[in-house]
């Protein structure tokens, strides 16, 4: 039996760009590839940078997790310089993140995963015109 | 209305805590609609080396809210985060729409685009045979399209994308396409200068631009220049660390050479914005965004002067290890 190769791209609804390439042996899937086809090089955008400047750099690896990369670089920070965090601190940034995480799931859930399951497969985003 | 009342109220209610603009606003466009049976404008969003940062931002648009901007203002026929299509049903969506409103659609391009080897760091659409790269996309796209608009910094500049050593050779918008580009800088931008612009396209045609291609109504005056802590500076009171009341020049501010309205338009929903959340402003929609205004917490005339520059700056920081 011959391999069937079906691409599938652009993956739509995500942050970023996906294409995935799923090769069919008859009915089962006998590979799959998937590509993430964008490509910035932040790990040599952050080396020879300030250290400090990491806080704000790398929220600009991805505008839906922002905060998670802010918050991940300023408690490295924290360890680097010792510092002593005092207890509200803390708690302003897990706030932080928790509102990060919640705001993450309302929106893929409604925005992303949901158009999926409507009608409105082939329709144009939001007005319902067919070409 | 005409553009010049317009653009008068935009200015002038801009900083009224009761939406007082956006209700003018909003009920101009209306009438503007009924008066043109609906009128929208056709948009295709492509989205290149970036991070996605502005079409999140750009969900945050209150006034009017994100779904009113796709169902009553803008047409979008291809958009890779917001569109239902997939796969091939959406490679198809962007073939015939091109076909059909050739000339007649606006072109967003968010994010930078790379041209070391032949742009393939960049790839938005893979067919069964060959790679569609960013590269390719904005070229053939921004022949076609009526305006382009780039969004955000990296479209604009470069930005983040293009930060050294760019060794993807990420370059803007306005570097790949010989044509007028209304650049919307900001890193992201704030959902009112994207929609804001959209609006004028629409209703005006494009904007007034400043000399770096940027609508002058959101982009006149520097953050400096209504900047809430503005007479600690005029005072010389400057900030000894970050939490301080007073200026934070002394703490890498870049609000004196970036021109943006924040100080009164502000963020998330007209909440807040980074100096009055006693973080300097680090510049975001400048031309040399984040090289030049790295180190972010070194006073200006510290800071690494712009792109050209290559691990000359060591540490200025004040208070360092």
């Amino acid at each position: 039996m011959t391999k069937k190769r079906v691409m599938f791209s652009p993956v739509t609804r995500l942050e970023g760009l996906l294409s995935v390439e799923v090769f069919l042996d008859g009915n089962k899937v006998a590979n799959a590839n998937a590509s993430a086809t964008a490509f910035r090089g932040f790990e040599w955008i952050m080396r020879n940078r300030h250290v400090t400047d990491a806080v704000y750099m790398t929220q600009r690896i991805c505008g839906i997790c922002s905060t998670a990369h802010g918050a991940v670089a300023s408690y490295l920070l924290d360890e680097l310089y010792d510092n002593n965090l005092s207890e509200n601190a803390q708690l302003l940034r897990n706030i932080m993140y928790a509102s990060d995480i919640i705001q993450n799931h309302i929106r893929h859930f409604y925005l992303f995963s949901l158009p999926i399951t409507c009608a409105c497969r082939i329709a144009r985003p939001f007005t319902g015109k067919n070409f | 209305m005409d553009k010049e009342k317009f653009t008068w109220l935009c200015r002038n209610l801009a900083n009224r805590n009761d939406h007082v603009l956006s209700k003018a606003i909003l009920q101009e466009v209306k009438s503007f609609q009924t008066v043109h049976h609906n009128k929208k404008l056709p948009v295709i969003w492509i989205e290149t080396n970036d991070s996605g940062d502005n079409n999140i931002a750009f969900l945050n648009s209150t006034y009017p809210y994100a779904g009113k901007v796709f169902s009553e203002m803008i047409d979008l026929l291809y958009s890779n985060s917001f569109m239902a299509a997939q796969g091939e049903e959406a490679l198809n969506i962007l073939e015939k729409t091109t076909g059909i409103l050739k000339g007649q659609f606006t072109l967003v391009v968010e994010g930078a685009v790379p041209l070391n080897h032949n742009g393939l760091y960049n790839v938005i659409i893979r067919t069964a045979n060959r790679n569609i790269t960013a590269l390719e996309a904005v070229t053939q796209l921004g022949k076609l399209a009526k305006y382009v608009v780039a969004m955000g910094t990296c479209a604009s500049f470069g930005g983040v994308s293009s930060a050294r050593p760019n060794i993807t050779g990420s370059v803007s918008v306005r570097d790949v396409l010989t044509r007028d580009i209304i650049n919307i800088s900001g890193c992201p931008v704030n959902p009112d200068w994207f929609v804001g612009t959209l609006a004028h396209l629409l209703m005006y045609g494009p904007p007034e631009l400043d000399n770096l291609g940027r609508p002058t109504l959101f982009y006149g005056f520097t953050v400096h220049r209504h900047c809430q802590r503005r007479s600690y500076f005029d005072k010389g009171d400057f900030a000894k660390r970050l939490g301080d009341i007073e200026c934070m020049f002394s703490l890498g501010c870049m609000g004196p050479r970036t021109g943006a309205d924040c100080p009164y338009r502000q963020w998330i929903n007209y909440v807040n914005w980074p100096v009055r959340a006693n973080t300097p402003c680090i510049g975001c929609t400048n031309k040399d965004f984040p090289d030049g205004s790295s180190p972010f917490f070194a006073p200006l005339n510290e800071k690494s002067s712009g792109k050209d520059m290559n691990n000359k700056h060591n540490s200025p920081l004040k208070g360092d290890k």
